[in-house]
């Protein structure tokens, strides 16, 4: 090699000096220039705009688990109990349906399983969920959530973006934005086996937001959970000592470049970004590698059981990912959540499949600790019409339904908010969509009307000009 | 009637008027019950800190004059009240938002407002104050705000250094650097521009030859001889067409909510490819895309043409799955305003949907005004879930005709079948209804009865199976008539009924019972059935759509043998005409439909209306006073001669502007979808009037100004760093240098793809095997594979929404959700990832090494050359010959120590030093 590799062009950079300078997680290595009109002080750093930033006051969650539930969860029939419409079975509602349906309905429709109360706190969860009424004393139930939108994209896209009319980003990636991630060899906004319908990819996507903060897609449905991996992480021809060598000459010639033109940085972190590629390539397989879980643990998460195993699979990364740093993790059971018909057969398939893994992750969680500062999510689009679609089905319904949270500085063992007598109407302590976003941006530490980002001429939020926190779940309200 | 009109006039104008007056009774029953509701439960909002949608309820004039949706009360009339429509909750308008008050507190409401609603400080009502809307429109300083001043046509300023400027474009930047004290960035060398422009023009790099016949040519007009040749190139309108499909949010699918194919959509890309191509003038680009429907034909294939543009209008990103139409129809209109706006006019139309726009002068009546052109173009053939855009017909007029027979003839057919069918459904229906009891006698073992229509009785008979597991089923009395009574309701209610005094002891008279039974659940209303558990669940037998009693679904299921047959015969026919219906084209575009102008929709909703809107163009360019676009058109036409017009101040400036960004990497206004108060300013604002001066005067030529700009010195500078330079001017927006740039994700894959020898020229056409309408959300990797593992240019690769191809999406392809002037590149890992793993880094380096292997007359250093002029433009020097020869020296070795055997290491070693030359940052720049 002569001087010219060497690096003794007029500005040199150290190989060491450039990694540091311009280490970064995955996503990106976006740097200076990259944020366009960001420009507020306190914006993220633009040589690593993914490094960890404190949020706005203390916060009682790091990070966030979600349980997606596709297609629209049935109320009734799991976590909102009312003696009512099992006492007026077949009766026709008695007050009026939204100017706005997605199909007719027919009269009430009784739910065809037990409600219970269940823990020292004695929240009702019906027969279909016995594991998870089993941890019923770590739940934060709330059962008057409402939406704006009755049909399933518009309604996805309003849950995780908080707009179902425009594409904006979702809320993994202002969460990504706000507080940037803890593990810089992985992504810091992960979902798992997304599906691609009912708006795909805009889902968990940063629009306007730079790319740095998108969600990475492991898997979709419809793959096997056991093949899903980061795109492009694989390489199944060349092994790995012959890539290192490979990778070598590729970071000689780039460094060769860059002495030539100088000062361009984004070259500066290309380089990193091979580096980081590399590291990623090892780390990212070793945490789907899941041998090392113990006998118990595998079957705490219902992985020696077929019906369980997939999304017991899921549940278990999730935590993997979230126990090493990465800030925002979602997994989706979908989209099977749509009864329309087949309302006995199929609500008590989902809920055999989701129940056990769930109150596996939350005993996991809790054993190691994590669940003080992870807010576990569960919840779908929208509920469903306690009044009957067919003779054994119900139809989509905002109006009125239930999501649960865990952990992260929730108060645990309550319910919060109520539907009307038949649990068609959100009626008392409504939370919107946009309520739950603040009330999640707030758990982490983030005021949701100061997480702004300039784009098209004026500032955006999640919340867009809407949400409240509902200060009446929080474990410290004062914050 | 003369009074009666003044009498309303006067009650609107002051509604307090129309108050009741206040006596000591009401009085105390306002401050006892009314005022503290009013306290707790909506001052909060409307009150003296906050007035959210202009509404005040804490005086009664306040009130009664109402918000933005109009006056709270009609005094007396609380079923015309919105207050009281709101408290109710009987429309989308819910207050207060947090929960519907008590029944109690609604009813202490409702008598208020019957009373007159009196208010004990409701005096004599002050004018109603002078709207604002009364002053001038627009601020002196908002008229004066550059973007919309004309266009100037500035002198090129003189310059020390007369030498150096070539163009007048020179002298523009020249004298900017000057009076900072800069010096411009010596010329690139000839290898590093040929390969600048051919990048440039073409999205290619130059082959090894044609670097070589540049690099020996020295005529003086050697580079404009290369820019010609690379603008007659078709591989130049596919370069350039991919600008304009940013702006266009192209795209194959609707990618919203329901991710669906617009199969036609690749027509209106290739029309895009072909407009560059034929340096088709911008003016006419502009006028053919909003209003090519419009246009006087020539010809039939321009005819088609103009129609194919208007695709603009259609493809972009929708909901198409939405309950509510007019909230579906309103949303798609905004993002065409939002589109058109942000593309043409370089304004950001969209922000004043809901309320004038914060920032620039476009009040929201103008937003709606360019709203009501939109709501007169049929973009849409139906608003259903799933919606279905409009595609017409690109036919000849023999061909036209032929399909205007044959859709008459499948329509008189299918009038047929639906007449049939009509008939069919009803004598069904009716026989369901009136022989009840006979139906449900006929299931009963041993009953016998003719003329019952055998289908029903299965029905019938498939029902009364199903309630057999159903304990709570009506007909659990009818299957066990001596079964004891149940203790539970409703079971128990229902045998009570169906046992009810005097109680049926035969099966004759049973069934009559439950035909009683039926009959009075149909008359019976909502409070009967509320009260009755048994009745209820008779009514639900009988609303039951696919049940026995009174089927509305699946009824066909139920036609007697004979009239399906026929049915089945002519549904065969339509069949057999269908299969040879005459072959048309279909193109995704639009047609003008019944003139209308929109209201304003307060905040947005068009649950909430204000005054109409006539349809017209944003007043602060186009002025307060336009003529009537008229009644029977829907103004496109107009809008697209507005546009073009030689003075139009933001049309050539804005389009100029982006020419330039696409050259350089950066606009001279620095944010090119946004030329408003909140946008940048120019850089060099008489710079930008030269040009847009003359992209008008050349005739709207995008030929002319891409030579106008590449022969100035400014375009031809090398990229070479200065610090002092950087330390003044960092975002070099003086232009001292030209900005190295990486390559977009399009030209790295084209560029992969030519280097490695692979890459097919085939032009136009689309791969998607998707019907239009027909879900393409499938991600297998079989579907990925027919779709992207092929070598065509990557234009002409479908574009999914929300299932971006992943290689697009790494290397920061234009989000096809929105118009996009400016991509932002980022450096991200999952980048580095696909060089080092993806299938289209192995399979190009693979082939490339490959050919070079093939070529027998080279030794490895020789390749090594060629490998280096043909990715990177320029021979390698000595030392990074010896450290690739030394790299498949090591590379070997170490396959060698893996036991790979000797035919197979040299294709490997080359592939992985193929793969290292396309994954380097000097492939992935432009210089």
């Amino acid at each position: 090699m002569n001087a010219h590799w060497n690096g003794s062009g007029p500005n040199p950079l150290s190989r060491r000096q450039l990694l540091r300078r311009a280490s970064a997680g995955f996503g990106s290595l976006a740097l200076a220039g990259l944020l366009g009109e960001e420009a507020r002080a306190e914006g993220p750093d633009k040589a690593n705009p993914l490094a960890p930033r404190s949020p706005h006051f203390p916060a009682t969650a790091k990070r966030v688990i979600f349980l997606f539930m596709h297609g629209g969860p049935s109320q009734v029939d799991t976590f909102d109990y009312k003696p009512m419409l099992q006492r007026d079975h077949g009766k026709p509602l008695p007050f009026a349906k939204p100017r706005v349906v997605s199909s007719p309905t027919g009269n009430l429709l009784a739910s065809p399983w037990k409600f219970d109360r269940h823990g020292q706190s004695g929240l009702w969860v019906s027969e279909l969920l016995p594991h998870i009424a089993g941890r019923a004393d770590d739940l934060c139930v709330i059962n008057s959530m409402h939406g704006s939108n009755s049909r399933h994209g518009g309604a996805l896209l309003e849950l995780h973006t908080g707009s179902d009319t425009f594409v904006r980003p979702s809320m993994g990636s202002w969460i990504t934005y706000g507080l940037g991630t803890e593990n810089q060899d992985l992504p810091g906004y992960i979902t798992v086996c997304p599906n691609p319908s009912h708006g795909g990819v805009n889902n968990y996507a940063s629009a306007f937001l730079p790319a740095v903060y998108q969600g990475t897609p492991i898997g979709s449905t419809g793959e096997s959970v056991d093949r899903a991996r980061i795109p492009f992480i694989e390489n199944q021809t060349t092994p790995r000592d012959l890539q290192r060598l490979q990778l070598d000459l590729v970071q000689e010639m780039n460094r060769d470049h860059l002495d030539r033109a100088v000062a361009d940085q984004a070259l500066e972190g290309r380089i990193a970004a091979f580096e980081l590629a590399f590291r990623m390539q090892a780390v990212a397989p070793e945490v789907q590698e899941i041998t090392g879980e113990s006998e118990a643990t595998r079957k705490l998460y219902g992985l020696d059981d077929d019906a369980t195993r997939p999304f017991g699979l899921q549940c278990l990364y999730a935590r993997r990912f979230a126990e090493r740093g990465v800030r925002f993790v979602q997994v989706s059971h979908s989209y099977k959540w749509d009864q329309h018909s087949g309302l006995k057969k199929d609500m008590a398939k989902n809920c055999r499949e989701i129940d056990k893994p769930i109150a596996g992750l939350l005993t996991d969680l809790k054993a190691r600790g994590l669940l003080e500062d992870t807010l576990v999510l569960w919840g779908g689009e929208f509920g469903r019409t306690p009044t009957s679609q067919g003779d054994d089905g119900r139809d989509h319904s905002p109006q009125g339904y239930t999501m649960w949270m865990a952990g992260g500085g929730v108060k645990a063992g309550i319910a919060h908010g109520k539907t009307d007598d038949y649990g068609y109407y959100a009626v008392e302590d409504k939370v919107h969509v946009h309520d739950l976003h603040a009330t999640i941006l707030h758990l982490l530490g983030l005021d949701h009307t100061k997480l702004t980002y300039r784009h098209a001429g004026r500032q955006f939020r999640l919340t867009d000009v809407y949400g409240e926190v509902v200060r009446e779940i929080l474990a410290r309200p004062k914050v | 009637m003369r009074a009666k009109i003044l009498l309303m006039a006067l009650i609107l104008a002051f509604p307090t008027l129309a108050m009741g007056r206040a006596d000591g009774q009401s009085l105390d029953h306002f401050e006892k019950k009314v005022r503290p509701l009013l306290a707790e439960h909506c001052l909060r909002c409307h009150g003296p800190e906050k007035q959210k949608g202009g509404l005040r309820l804490d005086s009664g004039r306040e009130l009664a004059k109402g918000g933005e949706t109009g006056p709270s009360l009609a005094s007396g009339k609380p079923d015309e009240s919105l207050l009281i429509e709101a408290v109710r909750y009987a429309t989308d308008l819910k207050m207060p938002p947090k929960g519907k008050l008590a029944e109690a507190e609604i009813a202490t409401l409702v008598e208020w407002v019957r009373a007159g609603a009196p208010w004990p400080e409701s005096g004599p009502p002050a004018a109603a104050p002078v709207a604002s809307a009364s002053g001038p429109l627009f601020s002196v300083e908002q008229k004066a705000f550059w973007a919309f001043q004309p266009m100037k046509d500035p002198a090129p300023p003189e310059v020390k250094d007369a030498a150096w400027a070539r163009s007048p474009i020179d002298r523009f930047i020249l004298s900017g650097l000057e009076a900072n004290q800069l010096r411009p960035s010596p010329p690139s060398d000839r290898r590093g521009l040929i390969r600048r422009a051919t990048f440039d023009l073409t999205g290619l790099p130059p082959t090894p030859g044609e670097v070589a016949a540049f690099v020996a040519d020295e005529s003086p007009d050697a580079f404009a001889r290369v820019i010609d040749r690379l603008l007659a190139s078709p591989r130049y309108g596919e370069r350039w067409a991919r600008f304009w499909l940013d702006l266009a949010r192209y795209a194959d699918s609707n990618g919203m909510d329901e991710n669906v194919a617009y199969a036609q959509a690749w027509r209106y890309r290739d029309y895009v490819v072909a407009a560059f191509n034929k340096d088709k003038p911008y003016d006419q680009f502009v006028k053919e895309q909003l209003a090519g429907d419009l246009l006087p034909a020539p010809t039939e294939a321009i005819g088609h043409e103009q129609v194919t543009a208007t695709g603009l209008l259609v493809l972009g990103p929708k909901m198409l799955a939405e309950d509510d139409p007019v909230k579906m129809e309103m949303d798609i209109i905004d993002e065409q305003v939002d589109t058109v706006g942000k593309v043409f006019l370089g304004l950001t139309l969209g922000c004043a949907r809901c309320h004038d726009h914060k920032f620039d002068p476009l009040p929201t009546a103008d937003y709606y005004s360019m709203a009501g052109l939109f709501k007169s173009t049929k973009s849409m053939k139906n608003y259903n879930v799933v919606a279905m855009w409009n595609e017409r017909a690109l036919a000849t007029p023999d061909q036209q005709t032929a399909l205007n027979e044959h859709r008459k003839q499948v329509a008189a057919l299918e009038g047929q079948i639906k007449a049939t069918s009509k008939i069919a459904r009803e004598s069904v229906k009716r026989d369901a209804r009136s022989r009840l009891a006979d139906y449900l006698l006929a299931t009963s073992a041993g009953a016998s009865l003719v003329s019952l229509n055998p289908k029903l009785v299965q029905r019938w008979a498939s029902t009364l199976e199903k309630a057999k597991a159903d304990p709570n089923s009506i007909f659990r009395p009818w299957l066990d008539p001596s079964a004891d009574a149940p203790e539970t309701d409703p079971a128990r209610a229902i045998r009570v009924k169906v046992d009810h005094d005097p109680k049926p002891n035969t099966p004759a008279e049973r069934a009559s019972r439950y035909r009683e039974l039926f009959d009075e659940a149909e008359k019976a209303d909502i409070a009967t059935l509320s009260a009755d558990l048994a009745l209820a669940a008779f009514r639900q037998a009988l609303d039951d759509p696919q049940g026995p009693v009174s089927p509305t679904r699946k009824v066909e299921e139920l036609f007697l043998a004979d009239t399906q047959a026929g049915l089945d015969a002519l549904r065969q026919q339509v069949k057999a005409l269908n299969e040879k219906a005459p072959p048309v084209t279909e193109a995704m575009g639009v047609e003008d439909k019944k003139a209308v102008d929109l209201k304003v929709h307060i905040r947005g909703s068009h649950l909430t209306l204000g005054e109409v809107a006539p349809r017209r163009f944003p007043r602060i360019v186009a002025g307060e006073d336009q003529p009537s676009l008229g009644d029977d058109r829907s103004g496109r036409r107009e809008l697209a001669e507005w546009l073009t017009r030689a003075d139009h101040p933001l049309t050539a400036r804005v389009m100029a502007n982006r020419l330039w960004l696409w050259h350089f990497g950066q606009g001279i206004v620095r944010s090119p979808d946004n030329f408003g108060r909140l946008g940048e300013r120019p850089t060099h604002p008489e710079l930008l009037d030269w040009l847009a001066r003359r992209f008008v005067e050349s005739g709207w030529s995008m030929k002319a100004m891409h030579r106008t700009i590449m022969l100035s010195s400014t375009y031809q500078m090398g990229a070479n760093y200065d610090p002092a330079a950087a330390l003044a001017d960092p975002d070099n927006r003086l232009r001292w240098r030209f900005d190295r740039r990486r390559l977009e994700a399009e030209a790295i894959r084209d560029a992969m793809l030519a280097v490695s020898g692979e890459l097919d020229p085939a032009m136009g056409g689309t791969r998607l095997t998707t019907k239009s309408h027909d879900y393409v959300n499938s991600t297998g990797s079989s579907q990925k594979a027919a779709l992207y593992e092929v070598n065509l240019r990557s234009v002409y690769l479908p574009v999914i929404r929300s299932g971006l191809y992943p290689v697009f999406q790494a290397f920061d392809f234009a989000d096809p959700s929105t118009s996009n002037g400016q991509r932002v590149p980022t450096t991200v890992a999952p980048q580095a990832l696909f060089m080092m793993n993806d299938s289209l880094a192995l399979r190009t380096s693979m082939a490339w090494a490959k050919r070079l292997l093939a070529r027998a007359d080279l030794d490895d250093a020789a390749r090594v050359t060629l490998a280096y002029e043909t990715a990177y433009g320029r021979p390698p020097r000595p030392e990074e010959t010896a450290r690739a020869l030394d790299y498949l020296a090591r590379f070997d070795a170490l396959l060698t120590s893996k036991g790979v055997k000797d035919a197979d290491r040299p294709v490997q070693a080359w592939q992985a030093l193929a793969q290292a030359l396309l994954a380097a940052s000097e492939f992935l720049s432009i210089d």
